[in-house]
């Protein structure tokens, strides 16, 4: 495909099909396979910009990046309240869609909510689509206490079960980001009918990442959709053993400090071996029509 | 050398951190209160929350106050509810940066510390430390020279000097930076229920509000993440250097669309011949943070002696 470079930034992604809505948003709950998705897309549109640095190379950030939000709105984040940054934050959005040169794909791990004047804190107008990735609840809890840096599961546990539950903001490096638990996650986004979305489980693309990766190249129009052996060098390229080796060798940029390595496991189950019966329990209680919903068993 | 790279007089209580600028009268920018338009029409550049248009800014902040910049001159601001604290807090932020601008002046994003004459500042994006290494290099004898903004004259520049101006001279910090300093915890910065970031009173500060510009440090953590030795200084050099610097410059679009590209960089290109650029890397962790601040200020009491040795 013709690779698109963008002359202030320096991204390569591909060209934007719909000029108006140039947002992807690649949304999760945390640890659920987003940033494998960001390789896997890199590698299948975009291999030649990939570096050891970040590993991916199509063009967008995190919608909590609050340098990005800084410049855009030119108002310190930091001297604002969270709840002001959410005003903000469709305008932040429709401007970086506004000023692509290329598709963008945001990482999302925020709910799907309104920004506090009624307004969606992602704007269906600067839109092309989400592609929403699931994961097991009992392994998005392993995984995420290991990106925490500790094994307090009771904890995770109770952070997957509240809706409540926020990452970053405040004082931190990243905007507030209302999760609003892992069900509520799901349900928001799936619930609203502003955005097309595609959902994507971690279990499928686990067994078969070259199925799951043509149904999101279908989803957002690409030209690599209908190459097979495309896709199979991108699934190559992305395999876990790969990525682990690579960051083995030159560290990834999104590894907490906390954290031992960022590419783990990368694989399914570990939720049954490691939480207690209580703890899988008491995420079943809260989460059970959605496993269900997905085909999770508990 | 001025002491202030201008004078400003208000018609509301700025509070300490611009006093070295103020002035009953015949100061070189106005403040006040009065009507600010919702737009400014035809606008050059804008941005989520401002516009530009010529010599004209305009800034809104959600649900609180407006403000138009003009011709470098004159700040007005219109409250629509807000407090002193919460105007002073925007009009000595964003609205300062455009002035500045306006004025043909650089501000950097930048919190400093001052040693025998020399500026060493600290940059990186918001939430990188600036303030916090600042405020812990001020409790541990050095002293605390300007805190989120420095002001260079590119006017002023030459090859061996870079004249620099302290943008504020109050701290603002988060609650946990101020108890990993130290530093006297002040009034709130918000009038926002539960917004947990204060005004501090560093451990050491030096009263002048000029200095030379010694060095600039890019604030890091990425070295931990690596697994490699997680606190270090390098140099930065060449075309990495002007990249960096640019990175640090205070709401460069604002820059961009008030001074015009070319001046913009005329103006850094002048500046990295003056000023040495390194990267500080250290990790975040708080039981870390004793032993990078303090190797930090090991490096700084150090400089004069390298000097001499160089």
């Amino acid at each position: 495909m013709r690779a698109v470079t963008g002359p202030d930034r320096g991204d390569i992604g591909v060209p934007h099909s719909r000029p108006d809505r140039n947002l992807v948003w690649l949304t999760s709950f945390p640890k659920s396979g987003n940033t494998w998705t960001r390789v896997l897309l890199s590698n299948l549109t975009a291999r030649e910009g990939i570096d050891n640095d970040r590993f991916v190379s199509i063009a967008g950030s995190i919608s909590s990046n609050r340098a990005a939000f800084d410049q855009a709105s030119g108002l310190p984040s930091s001297d604002l309240t969270d709840d002001e940054i959410d005003l903000l934050r469709p305008g932040f959005y429709r401007a970086q869609s506004r000023d692509a040169l290329v598709r963008i794909f945001v990482k999302v791990h925020d709910g799907y909510h309104d920004s506090g004047n009624g307004e969606p804190l992602f704007p269906a107008d600067c839109s092309a689509g989400a592609i929403y990735l699931v994961r097991h609840p009992f392994d998005v809890a392993v995984s995420y206490a290991n990106h925490q840096g500790h094994t307090d599961y009771d904890r995770i546990v109770r952070q997957l079960n509240d809706p409540a539950h926020i990452m970053a903001g405040g004082s931190k490096a990243q905007l507030r980001q209302r999760t609003l638990g892992w069900r509520g996650h799901y349900l928001s986004w799936q619930r609203q009918d502003e955005i097309p979305v595609l959902t994507v489980r971690y279990e499928d693309m686990l067994a078969d990442t070259a199925g799951e990766l043509r149904r999101m190249a279908q989803f957002l129009d690409l030209p690599e959709a209908g190459d097979d052996a495309l896709i199979a060098e991108a699934v190559a390229e992305s395999s876990f053993e790969r990525l682990r080796a690579k960051e083995d060798e030159h560290g990834f940029r999104e590894r907490p400090e906390a954290t031992g390595r960022f590419f783990r496991a990368g694989r399914a189950g570990d939720g049954w071996n490691v939480l207690s019966a209580a703890q899988r329990q008491a995420l079943l209680d809260v989460n059970g029509d959605v496993m269900e919903e997905l085909g999770y068993r508990a | 050398m001025k002491d202030t790279p201008f004078t400003v007089t208000a018609d509301l209580d700025l509070g300490t951190r611009v006093a070295p600028y103020l002035r009953g009268e015949g100061a070189d920018v106005v403040v006040a209160e009065g009507a600010v338009p919702d737009s400014l029409g035809n606008t050059s550049d804008g941005g989520v929350a401002y516009e530009v248009d010529g010599g004209r800014f305009l800034l809104h902040v959600p649900g609180g106050a407006s403000f138009l910049v003009e011709d470098g001159s004159r700040i007005t601001y219109s409250r629509h509810g807000a407090s002193d604290r919460d105007v002073a807090l925007f009009l000595l932020g964003s609205a300062w940066g455009a002035l500045c601008y306006q004025r043909g002046l650089l501000p950097l994003h930048a919190s400093a510390v001052y040693h025998e004459g020399r500026v060493h500042a600290f940059t990186g994006q918001s939430g990188a430390g600036k303030s916090t290494l600042a405020a812990a290099l001020s409790d541990r004898g050095l002293d605390f020279f300007t805190d989120d903004v420095l002001i260079i004259d590119p006017a002023e520049l030459s090859q061996e000097s870079a004249p620099c101006y302290a943008g504020q001279k109050d701290m603002k910090l988060w609650a946990d930076a101020l108890e990993l300093t130290g530093s006297q915890k002040m009034g709130a910065v918000r009038d926002e229920p539960g917004f947990e970031k204060f005004f501090a009173l560093p451990g050491k500060t030096e009263t002048v509000g000029c200095g030379h510009l010694a060095s600039l440090f890019i604030l890091k953590n990425e070295n931990a993440r690596r697994d490699r030795e997680p606190v270090a200084i390098e140099q930065v050099t060449g075309a990495e250097a002007l990249k960096k610097l640019r990175e640090s410059v205070y709401r460069i679009r604002f820059g961009n669309a008030i001074m015009g590209r070319p001046a913009l960089f005329a103006a850094l290109a002048r500046l990295i011949a003056a000023v040495e650029v390194r990267t500080f890397d250290r990790p975040l962790k708080k039981r870390e943070f004793e032993r990078s601040t303090a190797f930090m200020a090991d490096w700084i009491r150090d400089d004069g002696a390298r000097r001499d040795r160089a």
